[in-house]
Parts: C-alpha cells; sequence; structure tokens
C-alpha cells in the first residue's frame, strides 16, 4: 500500500522514460498498425475491409461505371453486376455492385464520397434501404469512426460524440470493433478473397444452393426487428435524412436514383406485420416523402418476381438461385425509366 | 455514470486539472466535493438529498457529542436510527414486507402489503456504513468530531469510493482529506497503473465472462451439471474481478488526487481457510463487521456457542448487507456456518493442511457463490439440483473461457501482488513499466467488449 507520507520512491527520469515509451509504442502501433491497409486486408469482407475491398477489387479496376448499386449485404448478395450489364446492354465492370454488410445509407455515401472523381461519371445510382436503418437506432460502426470528415463528426450529438472526436485523431481506437476480424484473418493466414467472385461482388454468404424451406420467424424477427418494437412511432428516426442526403449529393452529381427495397420471404412478412402493424406503410410513406429519387420500389410480393421461398437463405438474404430473377427484375425497372 | 465511460473521464480531468491549480486545501475540498455530487447525481439527483441527510446528522450528531457527552449515547442512537432508517426503507422495507406477508399467508392469514417500488439509491450501503463508523468511533472517543462540515461531507461523498467502497475508517481517511496536497509525480503514476489494472480486471475479464455465465443461470433446469459448475467457478471470477477490479480504479483515482484508499482485496483464492478469505475479501467490508457488530456483540470473549453464535450473526447481517433477498442471507449463513465449523475444529486442536485447507475452502465458497449469483431461491436451488443431479456433457466453449480466465486472473493476481501493490512495481524499469501502460492501453481498446456492463457491487 502507498503510504503518501512517505518519500517518493521513484526517479522522475525513469518515469518519464516510461511514459515516453508507452507513448512510443501506441504511436508504432497507430502508425504501423491502425492506419495501414495491411490490417484490414486480412479480411475483407466487414466494416473498413469491405470499402478497402471492394476499392481494390471493383472501383479501381473497373471502367469509367455506368450503374452503381448500394446497401446491404442483402443487395449485396442479390443482384450480379455481370447480369445487369447484359440485360442493361452495359459493357463489362460498367454495372458495380458496391453493397457490403452493415452497408447503410451513411457507409455508402462515404464510399461514394472517398471514390467520387470515378464514381460520379455513372449514370444512374441504386440505394437499398432497410427499414430497420430507417426507423432504428443510429448505430455507430468502425466506417464511420474511420471515414466521416470532422464537419460531420461535429454535427453528432449524444453518446457517440466522443468517440467520433477521438476516432478521428487515433484510428487505434476506431479499430476496435473490427480487432477481432483483424486478428482472426492473420490467424488463418491472411488475406481471404473467396467472396470476390467471378460475376464482380463481394459476396456475403460464399457457398451456393437453396435456402431452407422454413425459418424460424420469430427468432429473425427478434435478431433483425426487435428493438423497432419499442418506438411508440416509427416516423421520423433513424437515416431518412442521410437517406436524403445521400440522395441529393448523387442528383447533384448529375446521377438518376433509385430507391429499393428488397422483398423478404413470405413466410417472415407475416411475423412482420403481425408485431409491426404500421411498418410497411410507414416504409412506404417514408420512401415516397424522399425529393430525387426517379423510382422508389418496394416490393413485398415474391410472386411478381417469381421466386420461391427457398430462394433466401434466411428473412431476406438470397441464396444464388435468386440472383438471376431478381437482378433481371431490378433490370427491367431500369429500362423502364423515362429518358436517356 | 461509470468509470469507464467518457464522461466520467471528462468529469475526471476537469477535476484532476482544477485540483492541480487550487493551491488551498479549502478549494481542493470544495473542487472534489462538487466532483463528488455531480458523480452521484448523473445517475438520480433526488438521493443526493439522502447523501447530505446522513452528512448532516452525523456531522451534528458528532459535535454535540463532545459539546453534551452527557448525550452522547443518544446522540449516537440518532445517528444510527437515521441511517439505518434510510437504509431500512430504501433497501429492506419491501423484502420484510413481503417476508412477513408470505409468513402470515401460509398461516392462512391473508395480507397483501402495498410496498411501495422504490428504488434503491445506488452506494447507499456504502456512504450508510462509512458514515456511520464516524458516529460510532466518535462515541467511543477514538476520532475528534469534525468541525469542518465541507471536509466531513467529502469524507461521506468522496467520488472514488462512494458508489462501492472502500469503506473507508475515518481515521484513515479524514487526515488524509484534511491535507490534501498536490500529488506528487510517482502517486499519479502509481495511481495511473492501478487505474489501468483495474479497468483490465473489469472490461477484460469480467465482462467478458459474464455473456458466458448469464445465459447458464438464466435456465439453470436445462444445463448440464458441468456447464453449472464451470459458471459457477467462472462467476467466481468474475465477481472478483469486477468487484477489485473496481476496488483498483477506485484506489487509482483517489491516489491521482494524493488520496490513499485502504487495500480491499490481497488474492482471496488463495485463502486456506474462510477466515482467512474473510482477512483477503473485501477487507474493508469484514472489517467494519468485525469493528462494529462482531466485537460489540461479544466477539470471541464469550463462551465458544457464544462465539459460534456471533459468527452467525455477523455473516448473517453481512448477507443482508449486499441486498435484501433470503439468497444473500443465505449465502451470509453458509459463510457463518463455515466460519463456525473452522472454529469449533479449531477449538478441539484440528486442523486442515495447507492444500486440503483450500481445498474446502475453495468448495465451501464457490458453492455459496450459486445463491449469491442466483436471482431467486427457486433458481438457485434448481442449480444446486442440475451440479448435483450429474446429468449431460461439458461445454468446450465454457472450459475453454475458464481455462482463459484463471489464467488472466492468475497474471493480474499473482500471489507476490505485483499488480496491486505499486510499490513492488516502482522498481520495475521504465522499459518494463512503459510496455505495460502501452500493452494495457491496446488490450483494453481493442479487446474489450463494446457494451459497458455496471459493476455488480453498484446494486448493493
Amino acid at each position: 500500500m502507498t503510504d503518501p507520507t512517505t518519500p517518493e520512491t521513484g526517479p522522475r527520469r525513469r518515469r518519464l522514460v516510461a511514459g515516453a515509451l508507452a507513448l512510443a509504442i501506441l504511436l508504432l502501433f497507430e502508425f504501423g498498425v491502425a492506419r495501414t491497409k495491411w490490417a484490414y486486408e486480412q479480411t475483407p469482407g466487414v466494416f473498413v475491409n469491405s470499402i478497402y475491398a471492394l476499392e481494390d477489387n471493383v472501383i479501381a479496376p473497373g471502367p469509367e461505371p455506368r450503374v452503381l448499386v448500394f446497401g446491404s449485404s442483402r443487395l449485396q448478395d442479390s443482384i450480379s453486376p455481370r447480369l445487369l450489364e447484359a440485360e442493361l446492354e452495359l459493357d463489362t465492370g460498367e454495372a458495380m455492385n458496391l453493397a457490403f454488410p452493415f452497408g447503410d445509407v451513411v457507409a455508402s455515401r462515404l464510399l461514394y464520397e472517398r471514390n467520387r472523381e470515378k464514381l460520379s461519371r455513372a449514370r444512374i445510382a441504386i440505394i437499398g434501404v432497410e427499414m430497420w436503418d430507417l426507423f432504428g437506432e443510429r448505430q455507430l460502426d468502425p466506417i464511420q469512426e474511420f471515414f466521416l470528415p470532422m464537419d460531420q463528426r461535429l454535427e453528432h450529438h449524444g453518446k457517440d460524440r466522443f468517440s467520433l472526436l477521438i476516432s478521428s485523431v487515433w484510428k487505434t481506437y476506431a479499430m476496435r470493433k473490427m480487432a477481432g476480424h483483424v486478428a482472426g484473418g492473420v490467424l488463418r493466414g491472411g488475406p481471404d478473397l473467396g467472396p470476390l467472385t467471378t460475376d464482380g461482388r463481394l459476396k456475403y454468404f460464399a457457398d451456393g444452393g437453396l435456402g431452407p424451406s422454413s425459418i424460424d420467424a420469430g427468432a429473425q424477427f427478434d435478431d433483425r426487428f426487435a428493438a423497432l418494437e419499442e418506438h411508440e412511432t416509427l416516423i421520423g428516426r433513424g437515416d431518412r435524412d442521410e437517406l436524403q442526403r445521400f440522395i441529393d449529393l448523387l442528383v447533384g452529381d448529375g446521377l438518376r436514383v433509385v430507391v429499393v427495397h428488397l422483398p423478404m420471404r413470405r413466410d417472415f412478412v407475416p411475423e412482420v406485420d403481425g408485431r409491426l402493424p404500421t411498418v410497411m406503410a410507414e416504409t412506404q410513406s417514408l420512401l415516397d416523402s424522399l425529393v430525387g429519387p426517379e423510382l422508389v420500389v418496394m416490393e413485398t410480393s415474391l410472386e411478381v418476381i417469381g421466386i420461391p421461398d427457398n430462394y433466401f437463405r434466411d428473412f431476406g438474404h438470397a441464396a444464388e438461385p435468386a440472383v438471376a430473377p431478381l437482378t433481371s427484375y431490378l433490370a427491367s425497372l431500369l429500362a423502364g425509366l423515362a429518358g436517356p | 455514470m461509470l468509470f469507464n465511460s467518457w464522461e466520467f473521464a471528462v468529469l475526471f480531468v476537469v477535476t484532476a486539472v482544477a485540483y492541480r491549480f487550487l493551491r488551498s486545501v479549502g478549494w481542493r475540498q470544495w473542487a472534489l466535493l462538487g466532483a463528488s455530487y455531480a458523480f452521484y447525481a448523473a445517475w438520480d439527483w433526488r438521493f443526493l438529498s439522502l447523501i447530505w441527510l446522513s452528512t448532516l446528522v452525523d456531522y451534528t450528531a458528532a459535535l454535540y457529542m463532545r459539546r453534551s457527552p452527557h448525550r452522547r449515547g443518544m446522540l449516537l442512537a440518532t445517528s444510527i436510527f437515521v441511517n439505518l432508517g434510510i437504509l431500512g426503507t430504501f433497501k429492506y422495507f419491501g423484502f420484510f414486507a413481503e417476508s412477513a406477508a408470505q409468513f402470515l399467508n401460509s398461516f392462512g392469514l391473508q395480507l397483501n402489503p402495498s410496498t411501495a417500488s422504490l428504488i434503491l439509491p445506488v452506494g447507499i450501503s456504502f456512504y450508510t456504513f462509512q458514515t456511520m463508523a464516524y458516529t460510532i468511533d466518535v462515541w467511543r472517543g477514538r476520532v475528534e468530531p469534525e468541525t469542518n462540515l465541507r471536509q466531513f461531507a467529502l469524507y461521506v461523498a468522496f467520488f472514488p469510493q462512494l458508489v462501492a467502497g472502500p469503506i473507508e475508517t475515518p481515521r484513515h481517511l479524514m487526515p488524509q482529506l484534511a491535507a490534501l496536497a498536490t500529488p506528487r509525480g510517482g502517486q499519479v503514476f502509481d495511481g495511473l497503473l492501478l487505474f489501468l489494472t483495474g479497468l483490465l480486471r473489469k472490461v477484460l475479464i469480467a465482462d467478458t465472462i459474464a455473456a458466458f455465465v448469464d445465459p447458464v443461470f438464466a435456465g439453470p433446469g436445462t444445463a448440464s451439471s458441468a456447464d453449472l459448475a464451470i459458471a459457477t467457478i467462472l462467476f467466481g471470477l468474475q465477481i472478483y474481478a469486477d468487484f477489485a477490479g473496481y476496488t483498483d480504479m477506485a484506489r487509482g483515482l483517489a491516489l491521482m488526487f494524493g488520496v490513499d484508499l485502504i487495500v480491499n482485496f490481497r488474492q482471496p483464492y488463495f485463502a486456506t481457510s474462510l477466515a482467512d478469505f474473510w482477512r483477503r475479501w473485501h477487507i474493508s467490508l469484514s472489517t467494519w463487521l468485525r469493528e462494529y457488530l462482531y466485537i460489540p456483540l461479544g466477539g470471541n470473549r464469550g463462551s465458544k456457542a457464544a462465539t459460534y453464535r456471533n459468527l452467525m450473526v455477523t455473516m448473517l447481517l453481512g448477507g443482508l448487507w449486499h441486498g435484501a433477498s433470503w439468497n444473500f442471507v443465505i449465502w451470509g449463513g453458509l459463510h457463518g456456518v463455515g466460519l463456525a465449523w473452522e472454529r469449533w475444529r479449531a477449538d478441539r486442536g484440528r486442523q486442515f493442511g495447507a492444500l486440503s485447507g483450500w481445498v474446502v475452502t475453495m468448495l465451501i465458497v464457490f458453492a455459496a457463490w450459486i445463491f449469491f449469483r442466483a436471482p431467486t431461491l427457486d433458481v438457485a436451488w434448481s442449480a444446486v439440483v442440475g451440479i448435483a443431479s450429474v446429468r449431460g456433457a461439458v461445454s468446450a466453449s465454457l472450459l475453454g473461457v475458464l481455462a482463459a480466465a484463471v489464467a488472466a486472473t492468475l497474471l493480474l493476481d499473482h500471489p507476490d501482488a505485483l499488480w496491486s501493490e505499486p510499490r513492488i512495481v516502482r522498481s520495475w524499469s521504465a522499459a518494463r513499466r512503459g510496455a505495460y501502460y502501452a500493452l494495457a492501453v491496446l488490450v483494453l481498446v481493442l479487446a474489450a467488449p463494446a457494451a459497458e456492463i455496471p459493476f455488480l457491487y453498484f446494486q448493493f
């Protein structure tokens, strides 16, 4: 036990050296690991790693794009750029699927802003949206902590503001939610680009085949939507303003915007309707309130697209057989857009 | 407001900077007192009134003990009545009313107590015991009454130890608060070391273990015997890492203001007897119970039977101190029976060897943790039956977590007390200390679970 009345025993110089050494080690980690792309290339499938993987493997090597697809893992697995190009008579690489896990509208906008010079030459941007992003509490993810510009960090209020300010200068801190993935990637022996398929997209689920004939709808609802049940009203929460901000940016750059809410399994819809009776209508209403999109698609009927329930792996991630019909359906909508 | 939150970091830095620039003891006391009240108000500002009530009553009672010595007994009784009254009202009223109703209902007398559901003010058990220690010590003539209200208020509410101890004695803490000085560089570094070590214990060990223990105790009826046993051991490690982690952080924070709080843990799971365990576990509470309950009851000065009775009463009340629940009473009772049994054996000249003593002690300690962890008696009983029924297979993931938790606990709880005794760490080379600081920060930032989990002892 330290006795405050005893004279100091630790020499001042040694304390200073210890402090300087600690700082040096932290700086070494910051610039040797946290700020390098190497760390994130070990596991390209999640968070910041997805951004780098898309930039290196899709955007940089591709030609000038014509169609961009933004969104989460559901869009990532559903839309094949090569099929889309074939349907729309585009050259290889002109359609880019830039969707990725946790790819909400803020993360998608940050990806666009980082590559704006090239991506702004596209003609059409498809933005996939999810109900839990629109109405749920905004979650701070590593992509924002890594890439959000300072002025946008200062816009944030509440408990995440400290994290956003600290992570702007200390990327080791911004790395904390990915550290397990990075360490796992290193332990597995380095980069694994297996999910990058030959049709030009990073896949969320690497394996093919049909999905299950039935799912535990209640459990999957709890996993994705349960937090929404706590809100008395769904209107006004989440990312509506962020979505409009992204649309404004794209429209300002001369792109035509299509907003898409992908369908979910038939046997999941009653669970949503039963527990959140107004969410579909409110989502439709929210999407209708957007200014700028040329087309807003919220298709809940799988019959229109012509796919059965087992074309989904879970409540709404497409299995491989669903990719062609979903891509064709999207292409038919784009082909129907008026004008050049 | 948790110690491991950004809000607290801001409060601490602002207070530490102000403290550094303020030169007089009085202004430093004001700074610490303001920070302490702000810290407490962040939970619920309304309950500051209870702290103020305790402060004013005990300050006044102690002063009048000196002015009117013939009324010392009455003043002490008033102080105890008010403090235990606050504690009883907010912590135990519902429990006793409900228990009485259940007892009467079992005889066919229908009684439905309309017990208002009161919020339990955080830290009430800790600061109430601390302030009671002051009036009792003044009554005994061990300490002089404090005339400076600000100084006494700081003794009651000093934020590093306000909500979960250590429960300080006035003889140890008040002289330090009366002479607040600029902390020396060594104290700041030692405090930082303790704080980091405590944070490691909390977020790396305790919070990680919680994710594995909670599901098992949420459904003990379906868990295998081995999983229940492992989860019980894990909980023992969790609560130790959680509480010792909090204590390290509290001691570290206080040291950065030049205040030395008492050591609360000394490697308790190395204890070779229950008496030894209580000299190592929550030392500030066991000291309080010994000085202000066990000894006044007669301690071991009477007959053997009286000693056993005093041990039982002390531990039963010690259990009840933790919470208004029969689980805590049983937990305390098991320790009381164990201590009385040890004393009974010692009276007959029987002693365990070091290894057998350690095994028996750990069996009792960890078995008792079942009642401490389970939310209800039914759940506790279900866990006990589950362990005894020898069913199912062991979960590999739980075994892995157990191995990792034991290794991490041993690392941070080296038998030589490397980590909890800063003076030993002071002998380290600069390179070793620097590496420790950096690695601790990296581990805390990169490996901590995302969710902030409150300290377990905040509920007491």
